[in-house]
């Protein structure tokens, strides 16, 4: 079957992108290997393991389950574009110091879904980041307890 | 990992969707994709057209007219979990939307019109429609039609809907009185479906009354379509409700349900879904019955 490819516009990172697609291509792809965005990580491939988190009009979603047709018009933040020159917000700052990684294929994606969490609820229990904020992302290694901890101490500096 | 290639539209209006479905065989409406996309990438479907309903204004919003709250079809679950309306008028809705999983990522763009059109037996929403008293409204090329959730769900994964018709909004009777809701689920660990869950809506007079008014409560996950539990319901309709009476009203869930429909598969056995009933339908009637308290009968 041929398809028309379709023209997407799309801001990832601060810059503006035109790109032509087939309409099966995923964000996830066009991030990765037009734009180079390697720190989304691919992990299932079926909106469970949260790996490949980016914020579409900072809004967090899985970019492995959209396609990028859907992006059109989207501003779109990986994790790259939260550092200011080097310095690590907030809630970065509390993963390195918490030790909230191992081998840290999971965090891209847990650090954006934070970043948009704690923008709602500044204030959460140890309950409502594991039932909420951390419900669409797995980690393999650290067993949660250390981003639970990380969480904390970010929402508690963001306050 | 790709699904196979399909044509993209993108529909502009609720008419232009019915037209672009009619011109394709094998058209899907795609909305939040996140049912849709997995199952397109397994090769489980491989439609050859898309028709992208996300910009479809009319679709979108939650509002209260005379006596029905209208949730348009492409609500997302985060909007429908904040929606202070809900809360107010209809809360077994929001109480139910925070038990589906899959994180905030599938809360901020899979809509209620693509849950209860998968009508997948593990998803949350029909039981609480189904408590809720909802309508489907779904449009096509014969026009707007209202079907009660009961009949357009027909079965595991399928509907009434024909493959020209979209869900265009659900419809919620209000009620008067004080309106609570619960919502109780035993979760498949890997999936987060839902193997049983209990949606309950009853209606009281006021935030102190423990007269029930009514008690509409439904199961999801325990057979192919979501079933009211009409023993549990009339232990408790036009009653006062004491702890003795949630307790056997919970015990008495599975005596009006047909055994033999209940599931039996590889996620759980029909005898541990029946297992879990009782205690799942005390758990939700307890949320919907909140802080108010119970007296013991003397
Ligand atoms: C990791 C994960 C966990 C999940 N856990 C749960 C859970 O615990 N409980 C639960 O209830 N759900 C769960 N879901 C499902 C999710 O809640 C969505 O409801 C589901 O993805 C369908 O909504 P959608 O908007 O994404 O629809 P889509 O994926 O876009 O569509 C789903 C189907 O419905 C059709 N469709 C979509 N919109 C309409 C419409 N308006 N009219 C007619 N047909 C339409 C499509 O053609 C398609 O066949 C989960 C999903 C994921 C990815
Ligand atoms: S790779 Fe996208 S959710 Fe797992
Ligand atoms: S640190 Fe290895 S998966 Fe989370």
């Amino acid at each position: 079957m041929t398809v028309e490819k379709e023209e997407v516009t799309v801001t990832v990172n601060g810059e503006s992108h035109v790109v032509s697609v087939e309409p099966r291509e995923l964000l996830s792809q066009t991030l990765r290997e037009r734009m180079g965005c390697t720190e989304i990580n691919i992990g299932c491939e079926s909106a469970i393991c949260g790996a490949c988190t980016v914020q579409s009009d900072g809004k967090s979603v899985k970019s492995c389950t959209r396609f990028t047709v859907q992006a059109d018009g989207a501003d779109i933040r990986t994790v790259s574009d939260l550092a200011d020159e080097g310095t690590l917000t907030d809630i970065q700052q509390a993963f390195t110091d918490e030790h909230a990684l191992q081998c840290g294929y999971c965090t891209p994606g847990i650090v954006m879904a934070v970043d948009e969490y704690l923008d709602h609820n500044t204030d959460p229990s140890r309950e409502e980041i594991r039932n909420e904020a951390l419900q669409g992302n797995l980690c393999r290694c650290t067993g949660y307890e250390n981003i639970v901890d990380a969480v904390e101490t970010a929402a508690e500096k963001l306050d | 990992m790709h699904t196979e290639q399909f044509s993209y539209h993108r529909a502009e209006s609720v008419e232009h969707a019915v037209e672009l479905l009619e011109t394709s065989d094998d058209a899907r409406i795609l909305a939040g994709g996140q049912g849709l996309i997995p199952l397109m990438k397994k090769r489980e479907l491989t439609p050859d057209a898309l028709v992208d309903i996300t910009q479809i204004d009319e679709l979108r919003g939650i509002e209260r007219t005379d006596d029905t709250i209208r949730i348009g079809g492409l609500s997302t679950h985060r909007e429908i979990a904040d929606s202070a309306l809900l809360k107010e008028t209809a809360p077994v809705i929001p109480r139910t939307v925070a038990h589906i999983t899959g994180g905030q990522q599938v809360h901020n763009v899979a809509t209620i019109g693509g849950n209860i059109a998968r009508a997948h037996p593990g998803y949350d929403y029909e039981g609480a429609l189904l408590s809720a008293g909802s309508q489907i409204v779904v449009s096509g090329p014969a026009g707007k039609q209202r079907v009660p959730v009961s009949e357009f769900v027909r079965g595991p994964c399928s509907t009434t809907l024909a493959e020209t018709q979209l869900v265009t909004s659900i419809e919620i009777p209000v009620l008067s009185g004080d309106r609570r809701g619960g919502y109780a689920k035993k979760k498949e660990p890997a999936s987060g479906n839902a193997i049983v869950g209990v949606a309950t809506d009853l209606l009281f007079d006021d935030d102190q009354s423990t007269l029930v008014k009514s008690a509409r409560i439904a199961v999801n996950g325990l057979q192919g379509c979501a079933v009211r539990l009409d023993a549990t319901e009339n232990k408790l309709e036009g009653k006062q409700l004491t702890p003795d009476r949630l307790e056997a009203a919970a015990g008495d869930a599975s005596s009006s349900l047909d055994s033999s429909a209940v599931l039996d598969n590889k996620k759980a056995s029909a005898e541990y879904r029946l297992c879990l009933l009782e205690p799942q339908v005390q758990k939700s009637i307890r949320q919907a019955v909140g802080e108010r308290t119970l007296y013991s009968q003397t």
